[in-house]
Formats: C-alpha cells, structure tokens, sequence
C-alpha cells in the first residue's frame, strides 16, 4: 500500500460521447497494489474513465500504463496486463459457464492453441474465488442475476492481469457475495494487483484504499478513504444530501434527513 | 486382281458414306448464338416450349415428340405424351430418361445449359416475332430434315391465311385504333410485339406505339387519353374492367366495342408460332362484330 | 468441459450429422421422377445409370453442400451481429444475386454481343457477382465494419433498392419475370458436378477462415467492448467475416436461387441441442445446413413426383415449423419455470 510506484496515469486525457464532451481534461495516478474506487454522481463520466483507461474509447491526451504508452501497446500486450470488466454488456447466454470464464485466458494463449493446464488451473481458481463452481456446467441463460455476475468477476479475473478496472462489480450482488467480492479485493491487492472500480454504493467504496471522486466530466478529489476530506468532497458532490459516518472503525453513508 | 478390285470398292463407298456422313451432319445457329451439331435425323423430340411443340407438329413430325412441358397443348395428340416440367423449371432427369435425340425449349431457363452438358443436343429459339415465327420454322424444318419446299409450304399457308383474314376485314374497321391488352397491371401488347403485327396486318392501328417495347405496362389513364376505338381483352381481365377509375367513360366501353376471347383461345393469341393465323381469324371475327354493331346497315359477311 | 444441459458430446453430433448426410445423399440418388426406386434397377440401364451418376447424385450433394455453406454463412451472421434473427441474407446478398439475374435474364434476349460474354458467365455467374457487390455497396453505405448497427441498417436499404431495380427490371421487360419467379423460390434441379466442386471448394476456404476467427466470435459473445478489452482485432476480423458471409452466400445463391430459412434455422437448432463454443457451432451449423437443404431436397422430389416442389417452400415449412416447436417448447418452460 506504501509503495510509491504509478500504475496508471492519466495526462489532460478528454474524451468525447456522441458529441458531447464527458471527461473534460483528467490527470490522474494511480498507485500500484492499490485498490481504487471512482465515486459520483451519475453522468460524471465514470464509466467513460474507465473504458478510457481501458484504451476502449477515442481520447486525446496520454494515458500511461506502467510507463508505457497505452496507445503504442499491440492489443494482445494491453490485454495482458488490464482487464476490464463492463456493467450491462449484453452477453449471450449459449456458453456454459466453463467456456465464459475460461475465455478470460485468451489474451495469454497462442492465436489456435486449446487450453493448457495452467489456463485449466486459473479457470478453476477463479471460479472458486466467487462461488461459481458448482455452476460451472451450466449455460448463463439458466442463471440468476447474481450468479451471473459471479461468472463474469471470475472471467475478469481469469485473465491475471496487473490491473483491474471494474465497473459496478457487485451489481446485483446479495450482502454476502459482496462481502466475498471485498474478500477477494483484499486478496489481490495483497498481491501487487491494481484495482480500480466505479462503485455508486458509497458505504462500499469507502473499504477502498483510496477514492476518486467525479463530477461533470473532472476529477473533483483524490484521496485517501480514511481522510475527512475525501468525506467532505463525497457529500459535496452528492449536494450534501448524505453524511459520512464512523461506524465501529468503518465509514457508512446515511441519508440526511 | 479381284482383291484389287474389292479393295478399291471398299475404298469408294467408305469414301462416299464419309461424304454422306458429313453432309448428314447438319450445324445450326440457335438463339443462345450456339452451334448445335446434328449428326443425325432426329428421331425423338422433346419440346419445352409451347410454340416450338406447335412448330414441330405444323411440320408434320408430331409422331416423333416423345416429350412435351406442361404449358403445350395443341394438337390434342400433345396431351399424352409424358410431361417433362416447364419452360423455366424442366424436369431434367426426365428428359434424360427419355433419350431424345434433341431438345427443343426457349432461351431464358438456365436448363439448357445443363442439358447441354449433359450430353444432350440442345436448340435453344425463343420466337417473339413473326421474323422470329418464320425462322424457327426454318431452323426446325432443317433440324428435323424435312424437306425445304415442305418447310415453305409452312409458312407459305400461315400468310396466305393472314392474308385471307386481311380481306375480310371490313373497310371501315381499317385503320382503327385498337388497344390489346394481354394480361392485368395492365400490361398492352404494342405495335413491336407478334400480336401488333399481326393487327398491323390486319390494317388496323396501334394506340401503343413500338417505342415502348413489345409489352409495355401502361399507364390506364394513358388508355383513356388514347380513346382507342376497339379493346380487346381476356375474359378473366374483362370481368372488371368497367371498375378502373375513368374506364366507364370511354368511348369504346359505353359502346361495347370491347372484344374478351374466351380462356381456351387465349392460348392461340398468346403463342407466337404457327397458329398466328388463327389467331388473326380470332381478331378479325373481333372487327367483324364490333362493326356489324356500330354500322347496322353493314350485312354480315 | 461441456455444459450439463448437452446430451451428447459435439464429436459426436457432428459424426451424426456427417453419417445422416451420408446416407441422405445415397438416398437422394435413388429418388428422382418416377419416385423411389432402387439402384438395381440401375445397373441394367445405361441411361438409367446417367442419371444416377450425372443428375441425382450431383444434384443431392450440391443440396448438401449448398445448404452447409447457407448453415455457415447463418451461424458467421449469427455471432458477428450478435442477433439470433440474422441469416445470410442480411447485407443486401439476396437482393444483389436477384439484381444480377434480371440483368442477366434481360440481355439474354437483346444485345448479341452482351449475350455472348453472359451466356460463358451464365445466370450463376452473374447471381454470384450481384450477391458479392451488393455485399460491398452496404459495406461502403456503411462506411466500414466498424458499427455493427450501421451495417445492418446499410444491409436492410441495400436490399431494399436493389430489390426494387431487379422489380424495375421485370416491370420493363415481364419476359424476365418467370426466370426470375423460379430463381427467387430456390431449386437445386440444375447442379451438376462442376457447380458442386465449385461450392466445396468456396466452403472449404470458408469454412478454414471462420474457424481461424472462432475464438474472435467466441469472445464477442461476452460484448463487443469486453472482446476489445481481451485484445481481439475485431475490425479486421470483421471485415473477413463479413467477406466470408458474402462468399459463402453467393456461392450458394448462385447455384440453388435463394432458398430461406436454412441459414436461419441451423445454427438454432445446432444450439437447441448443445451449447458450446463457435469452433463447434460452426462445423455443426454447416453439417446441419447442408442436412436440412438435403432432407428438404429429398422431399421436393419425393412428395408428389413427377412434379416437384420448390425446395425454398419445403426449407421453409421444415426450418420453420422445427423453430415454432422450439419456441412452445421453451415458452411452456418459462411458464413452468
């Protein structure tokens, strides 16, 4: 957590929706091991953050990933070390769950190679990871919305990537999985894995290490979770309708009624 | 020396049969632009189209068709003999299995084609004219090897017979307008088609100029602004004629000079092969009527 | 690993459905005018085994290769557009292949010399060269691959206005209109070995293609933006899918007219039986395609012989009715469920 090395950064980095400008100038770190999360309010332009850093949206500025440029990267090297997990992609539901989690491995494998016993042992790690394995026979039409969910973290996961970026990843998600998804954050941070998620439930984001905090395409506050500015900035971009609360050494977010 | 003699006897007839067998070979230009090679008479025909079966049979060589498509139907003898299909849709394996010696059908079916390669000798005519009538009796004529002054006599009938019909024709009908309409959309038959030829012949005009090609889709107001002074017309498109927008006005219904052919003669209207002079006799029968009703003190022929 | 809802491995169904071909197009030889009749019958006749040899069987492995190409070309739509209603027809192909037939059909009667070059081309010929074209006037329309939304857009008015200039066609010379007719309902009556070679040797090529860019389907079926962020060069995949889509139908637009419905229906009912990933989905949507066009084929021939049906009524009645079924099938599930 301590450790100063930048895994990714942003440099005056714009970026454009149908015409209309979302991220209006970024510059940004993001510290290496850390686990991030991006708080707002909606049209922010989090999500467009995400897919930016993510190299999957036009932006002009730069946007470095572990010092090297994220556009002079091949592809297949950026799907390496970032993996990028969406919220509502359409997924068709005639794979089995098996199939879905294993096409996390791709960016690893040779172009017509089949899966090597390594790609079998990380599909099953990660299935473990979230609770999925018992499912793993079954085709993702036949899932609820929460295991579903499931299924996509372990393929997001699958992929073993230095870097996360995950888009609300506990969607859908009942209490307890979303007390294993903490688990496993924990877990890979541990590890040396970046991650960086948008998550609209404050009381979660606050178990981050630090916060982003967005507003109207700009990053309004960037710090750590535990600070009183971070609070101060999360009730100001939420026009103070909530306050911030320590609750038995965690932060919780109520109403202000 | 008699071995000499047989052998020099042997030379010569083989000799004259190579001559024979080479003169026998007939080659024809069909209207796909091919050469088709006949070695031989044929034999047995199998005719895909219905003018082409009529052509066949008006040259005498009924007996030989062995197979016909589902649209021929005259002469009667046509009806029982095995149906191979039709025109655009041939039954190949049925002509195959019938073993012509050639096969007789129209230009636009992609059937001949695999006929062809099939190893069948294929002539390929699609008449649209009375040129065309003419030449398909004259390429079938020489196909079939019947002979040429028989061939003539063919068409030398057809025209005598027109002509005939031509005189029959009352004077005042001559150089009318006429308005023929072939199918409903609706669809005329202009001065550039068989049937406009034959009406040409007839002395009689056109209201659909050779411009517009032979079957053009006209505009029915383009009719009523024509004014022409006869229609004629199927039985099956008559039946609601009076009901097109502006038609119950024309000159020509108001007075009933409407000529609508009964369904079994639209099949010798609508076939451009021998039997164009019946169809003239249907169309002058047509003149004939509808001037005994607008000149009353015309007797009837 | 294989979902639990298969029944069977997909080794397995494709053996099934290579074997059932098999034996439909040793059947298919035996079925022609006079109905069922054996290959004893054969052996005596010599005109008897020309027909066995040079028209039946050719013409039942053309069915089945026609309709394995169609089954490809489905199931490549399928996963490109992400949308289980695509079939090969959707970029304008059908409309352009028709296109091609009028013009071809309209000159056949009036200028000799255009005649002379489009009789070596043939009706074939030119339904291929319309279905390809057509394919690259969407793909311009839609100014490249790149949105899939774009594409489909481009297809539907593509199809649209070709299909009104072929009618525009017919409409001034109706001598065109019967060629035409019988083009539009499908037959396979006219193939002979040439066309089938030529077919194999498109699906073959194809076929390679798709499988080489299986994994690329694969990974679209999680999102287009997740296939991205896993490194998938989706625009150039999807250029040479969409090349492979307007081969694979022209080839076989070109030699059976457009028959419906099998590219459709193959891929639905391969996935109606097994759910698996697209290097699988693709060698059984063709094995599937080419199977229902063979079956449909055998019916057309069999059913009220002499006389045939046309096969695209069959496929139809076939393909659809299978899917109606799926359809109650899965709607009475949900009810329950």
């Amino acid at each position: 957590m301590n450790k100063r090395e930048v895994a990714l950064r942003l440099q005056d980095v714009h970026a454009s929706l149908a015409g209309k400008e979302v991220l209006r100038g970024i510059d940004i770190s993001f510290q290496l091991g850390c686990w991030t999360s991006i708080v707002g309010p909606n049209g922010a332009g989090k999500s467009t953050l995400l897919k930016a850093m993510a190299g999957l949206v036009p932006t002009s500025g730069k946007i470095f990933l572990l010092d090297q440029e994220l556009r002079m990267m091949g592809p297949k090297h950026r799907a390496q070390q970032l993996s990028w997990l969406g919220q509502n992609e359409t997924v068709s539901d005639d794979l089995c769950v098996w199939d879905v989690v294993m096409l996390g491995r791709i960016p690893h494998q040779d172009w017509l190679a089949p899966p090597n016993t390594n790609d079998h042992q990380v599909v099953i790690t990660s299935l473990q990871a979230t609770q999925a394995w018992d499912l793993r026979k079954r085709s993702l039409g036949q899932l609820s919305g929460g295991e579903r969910q499931r299924v996509l973290l372990a393929r997001a996961m699958a992929v073993r990537a230095q870097i996360m970026l995950m888009d609300e990843p506990t969607a859908n998600l009942d209490p307890p999985h979303q007390v294993d998804w903490l688990e496993q954050v924990h877990c890979l941070t541990s590890q040396n894995t970046t991650v960086i998620s948008v998550l609209h439930e404050v009381g979660m984001a606050l178990q981050a290490d630090d916060v982003v905090v967005m507003q109207a395409g700009l990053v309004v506050h960037h710090g750590a979770s535990t600070s009183e500015q971070t609070h101060q900035a999360i009730e100001a971009v939420f026009d103070n309708r909530i306050s911030i609360h320590n609750f038995e050494g965690q932060f919780v977010a109520l109403p202000k009624i | 020396m008699l071995k000499r003699q047989s052998r020099i006897r042997l030379l010569f007839s083989l000799a004259i049969g190579f001559v024979f067998a080479t003169v026998q070979a007939v080659v024809i230009k069909d209207d796909r632009q091919m050469d088709v090679v006949i070695a031989k008479t044929p034999q047995r025909i199998v005719s895909l189209l219905p003018s082409l079966t009529e052509t066949v049979c008006a040259l005498g060589q009924c007996k030989k068709l062995v197979g016909v498509d589902r649209y021929s139907s005259w002469p009667e003898s046509v009806n029982k003999l095995p149906r191979m299909g039709g025109g655009i849709d041939p039954s190949i394996e049925s002509v195959v299995a019938a073993r012509p010696d050639i096969v007789l059908m129209g230009t636009s079916a992609r059937g001949a084609e695999r006929l062809t390669a099939l190893g069948l000798t294929v002539l390929a005519l699609e008449p649209r004219t009375h040129a065309d009538v003419q030449r398909a009796i004259q390429i079938i004529g020489k196909a079939l090897d019947v002979p040429d002054k028989d061939t003539a006599q063919v068409w030398l009938d057809i025209q005598s017979s027109l002509e005939a019909s031509a005189q029959l024709v009352p004077s005042e009908s001559k150089g009318k307008r006429i308005y023929f309409e072939v199918s409903r959309a609706p669809y005329g038959a202009s001065e550039s088609s068989f049937i406009g030829e034959t009406l040409q012949r007839l002395g009689v005009q056109n209201i659909l100029p050779g411009s517009l090609g032979p079957f053009p889709k006209v505009n029915p107001e383009f009719v009523v602004r024509a004014q022409p002074d006869i229609i004629m017309v199927g039985d099956s498109n008559f039946a609601d004629m009076a009901t097109r927008p502006g038609w119950q006005n024309m000159q020509a219904m108001r007075m009933q000079q409407v000529c609508h052919f009964k369904k079994e003669d639209a099949n010798i209207l609508a076939r451009p092969g021998p039997r164009l002079a019946e169809a003239a006799k249907l169309m002058t029968q047509c003149l004939i009527d509808k001037s005994a009703t607008t000149s009353k003190a015309k007797p009837q022929p | 690993m294989t979902s639990q809802f298969n029944r069977w491995p997909p080794a397995f169904l494709a053996t099934s459905l290579l074997l059932l071909g098999i034996f439909g197009i040793v059947l298919g030889s035996s079925v022609g005018s006079t109905g069922f009749e054996s290959w004893f019958a054969a052996f005596q006749d010599e005109i008897a085994w020309q027909i066995i040899w040079d028209i039946r069987l050719p013409r039942s492995v053309g069915a089945f290769v026609a309709g394995a190409l169609l089954g490809l070309a489905g199931a490549i739509a399928q996963g490109l557009f992400r949308n289980p209603l695509a079939d090969p027809y959707l970029l304008g192909s059908a409309s352009g292949a028709s296109l091609g037939v009028a013009f071809a059909l309209a000159l056949f009667g009036g200028n000799p010399f255009a005649t002379e070059f489009l009789i070596r081309l043939g009706l074939t010929g030119a339904a291929f060269i319309g279905a390809v074209l057509a394919v690259m006037l969407t793909i311009a329309l839609a100014q490249g691959v790149q949105h899939t939304l774009r594409l489909l857009l481009a297809g539907v008015i593509v199809g649209v206005v070709l299909g009104a200039m072929a009618s525009l066609i017919s409409l001034l010379r109706p001598d065109v209109l019967q060629g035409m007719q019988g083009f539009l309902l499908g037959s396979t009556s006219f193939i002979g070995w040439n066309s089938c070679a030529l077919m194999l040797s498109v699906l073959f090529v194809c076929i390679g293609f798709a499988f080489f860019l299986s994994r690329v389907l694969d990974a679209l079926s999680l999102g287009e933006l997740t296939a991205l962020s896993l490194g998938m060069p989706l625009a150039k995949a999807r250029l040479v899918l969409v090349t492979l889509l307007a081969l694979a139908t022209g080839a076989a637009v070109a030699q059976t007219g457009l028959v419906a419905f099998v590219g459709l229906a193959a891929p639905h009912l391969v996935r109606s039986l097994i759910k698996t990933k697209y290097n699988w989905v693709i060698l059984l949507s063709t094995l599937m395609g080419g199977l229902l066009l063979l079956v449909a084929d055998l019916l057309a021939r069999l059913l009220l012989s002499p006389q045939e049906l046309p096969v695209g009524v069959l496929t139809a009645v076939l393909g659809g009715g299978y899917l109606l079924w799926l359809m109650y099938q899965s709607q009475k599930n949900a009810a329950v469920g």
